[in-house]
């Protein structure tokens, strides 16, 4: 177990920075995972943790020794890939003892760790097979063996679900979180999916093109994110964003002009926002804070649309409208949710709202 | 209106269902569709084998209209009277087994070195195919000049290395068998690249990195990771290398000919030549040809079932 510290470290590519000067401070024990769109470095920055990538600038240190230079094997990591990587000539129980093998550890310790391993992960009955025997879970099981066994420092993982189907990857992900709980070793997880990073992150690391966008945990990035990149890729269904006006309302209140309506800023708010007057700005609120109803309630407002498609997914509904040209969602009751072409008002939690500065799309923060 | 009522909705008369009867059934249609490739085969590849299992029980004159059956009297005399036929086995062996093997690791180190980045690697990945695609006529001439006692290449490098040229003629009795081989090699072993190359793409990267963090130097990656991987496609290189060379005749014939140097190289394509067409003995040729077939037959089999298990990976 290790704290992993990244010091301004970067990866260049030629004149291309895949990984741009970014720091970063991992504590022992903690489930950090990198998320981004593809392209935005956060695989390479895991590879560089590794050391199947050499650093271009900056220190990667880990227990406050600097690895950058050490190979893979001395960096004591194990590391689980996206396409498993086992080897396909040998057995389960070969794969996951290889590591140790070419360590020098004795037979017999090799046996009761790869025993142990397959305990905990439910494949003692598969240790006997190869891996084209198996189906994807049960070989990203063995995967996660074969770096279990190591007892390594830190786990690595790069989008180790990203090819399973959907049920496979839920129970994987509760899989994952369940063992990370039991061995509390230091856990890097790449991924793009943003609901693999909600479930299983103690901290979320926001990348794009090289930079991190924003560090925290789950609900934090989720309930204040920095910038609209930030809001939009966290989060299922996805923010919804209304172009509008800051105006004057009445004698000291803000109002959001917005297409068909006036949307009341919440009082708490004012003092922030007042810079912003008579500026265009977006409204980013998330469905969940949008609902069928009245504005009966301090802190809301309330404007009308036509609905366009309503989706139940059991437990809730979506409804989707138009406001002139953006598309919103909004969460509803899935067992009395508007229909098509029905006209009905919408209350907006304005106490949820973030204000987007279009010039730069950050996010106005607010006072907490 | 009623001229053109929709056809489902006609009765037909007696007449038309008895022809419709009499067009051809379907399953008939995919024999006749089948039957000039089953046609084409047969008179290419059917015919020609029969005939020279048919000619190998018969004594024939290439020329003198001379056919009689006699049994499996052509394989009791080369199989116990004939030195030369036993020779020639052991030296198509020997060209077959040495030429493959340097090939093998030729073409798999060639092939390991292009899988590397490099600048330029496009344009040496092409040239490498080179030898494969020279005529065997050119490589031979070529290879005749640099082999040359007094003018060529080769045993001008022995005269640079300090080594007594005459002491080691390239093209004599000792050492034909040698050169044929060496020749051969160079000309065949892009096959070996190309096959090998295909598959080293193919390679989950993934897989070199696990290793790389199991601890797994170069040589383990190569051990544990590549060779497992490359074994399936070696095992059909192989085994097309070890047929196409233990049937080889261009090579060893166009570089000795009918010559006495021949002699030392007469493997059993060239044997099997040699009595047809210089001894003109038709019948003993085809008996040699049989022999030939059933022998890489039997190499097949015996490969299969050592080896088989490997293909599945």
């Amino acid at each position: 177990m290790a704290n992993v510290v990244l010091d301004k470290v970067s990866k260049r590519f030629g004149s291309v920075a895949a990984v741009d000067e970014i720091s970063l401070d991992m504590a022992d024990g903690e489930f950090v995972v990198l998320i981004g769109p593809s392209g935005c470095g956060k695989s390479t920055t895991l590879r560089m943790v590794a050391g199947l990538e050499p650093v271009s600038g900056g220190q990667i240190l880990f227990d406050g020794q600097v690895v950058n230079n050490l190979p893979p094997k001395h960096r004591d990591i194990a590391m689980v890939f996206q396409s498993y990587a086992l080897y396909p000539h040998m057995t389960v129980a070969q794969n996951m003892a290889f590591g140790l093998k070419l360590k020098g550890y004795p037979k017999e310790e090799i046996r009761q760790r790869v025993d142990k391993a397959a305990g905990l992960l439910n494949i003692r009955e598969l240790l006997g097979r190869k891996p084209r025997e198996l189906s994807g879970g049960q070989r990203q099981r063995v995967a996660m063996g074969r770096a279990i066994v190591r007892d390594p420092k830190a786990f690595l993982f790069d989008e180790p679900l990203s090819n399973l189907d959907a049920n496979l990857r839920a129970q994987m992900r509760v899989e994952i979180k369940r063992l990370h709980q039991q061995l509390e070793t230091t856990v890097v997880y790449v991924t793009h999916d943003q609901i693999e990073a909600m479930t299983l992150a103690d901290r979320i690391v926001l990348m794009k093109n090289g930079k991190i966008v924003q560090v925290g945990p789950p609900m934090e990035v989720y309930d204040n994110p920095v910038n609209k990149f930030s809001a939009t890729f966290i989060g299922a269904p996805k923010m919804n964003f209304i172009p509008g006006r800051l105006v004057r309302d009445g004698a000291d209140g803000l109002a959001i002009e917005i297409e068909g309506g006036r949307l009341a800023v919440a009082e708490s708010r004012r003092a922030t926002y007042e810079p912003m007057l008579d500026q265009p700005v977006e409204i980013g609120l998330r469905p969940e804070y949008l609902a069928v109803g009245k504005a009966d309630r301090p802190g809301t407002a309330e404007f009308e649309a036509v609905i366009d498609v309503v989706e139940p997914m059991g437990s809730e509904a979506l409804a989707f409208f138009r406001l002139g040209d953006v598309e919103l969602a909004a969460k509803c009751d899935p067992h009395n949710s508007p229909r098509h072409g029905e006209r009905v008002s919408f209350r907006a939690d304005m106490t949820k709202m973030h204000l987007i500065d279009p010039r730069d799309e950050s996010v106005v923060q607010v006072a907490r | 209106m009623s001229a053109t009522a929709p056809l489902r909705n006609r009765t037909l008369s007696a007449e038309e269902l008895a022809r419709r009867e009499r067009k051809i059934p379907e399953h008939y249609w995919g024999y006749i569709l089948l039957a000039p490739a089953v046609l084409l085969v047969m008179a290419l590849i059917l015919y020609p084998v029969v005939y020279s299992f048919w000619l190998s029980f018969h004594s024939k004159h290439a020329y003198l209209p001379i056919t009689k059956f006699i049994g499996f009297e052509n394989f009791r005399r080369l199989f116990f009277e004939s030195e030369d036929f036993w020779r020639s086995i052991e030296l198509g062996a020997i060209y077959a087994f040495g030429s493959v093997t340097l090939q093998l690791v030729l073409g798999v180190s060639a092939a390991l070195l292009l899988n590397q980045t490099f600048i330029g690697r496009t344009f040496i990945r092409g040239v490498t195919l080179f030898p494969y695609m020279v005529p065997t006529v050119v490589v031979v001439i070529l290879f005749r000049w640099l082999f040359n006692d007094q003018f060529g290449f080769f045993p001008y490098m022995l005269d640079l290395l300090g080594m007594d040229r005459d002491a080691f003629l390239w093209v004599s009795p000792d050492h034909v068998m040698l050169t044929v081989i060496l020749i051969s090699t160079w000309t065949f072993f892009p096959f070996v690249v190309i096959g090998t190359l295909a598959r080293l793409q193919t390679i989950d990267p993934e897989l070199y990195a696990a290793a790389k963090v199991d601890g797994a130097g170069v040589f383990r990656r190569f051990i544990h990771v590549t060779l497992p991987q490359l074994a399936s496609v070696l095992f059909v290189i192989v085994l097309l290398r070890f047929i196409f060379m233990f049937t080889k005749f261009d090579v060893i014939w166009l570089l000795t000919g009918a010559s006495g140097l021949g002699y030392f190289v007469r493997t059993l394509p060239i044997y099997t030549f040699t009595v047809t067409f210089n001894q003109l003995q038709v019948g003993a040729g085809a008996a040699l040809s049989v022999i030939m077939f059933l022998l890489l037959a039997a190499f097949a089999f015996v490969y299969f079932k050592l080896f088989k298990r490997e293909e599945n990976l």
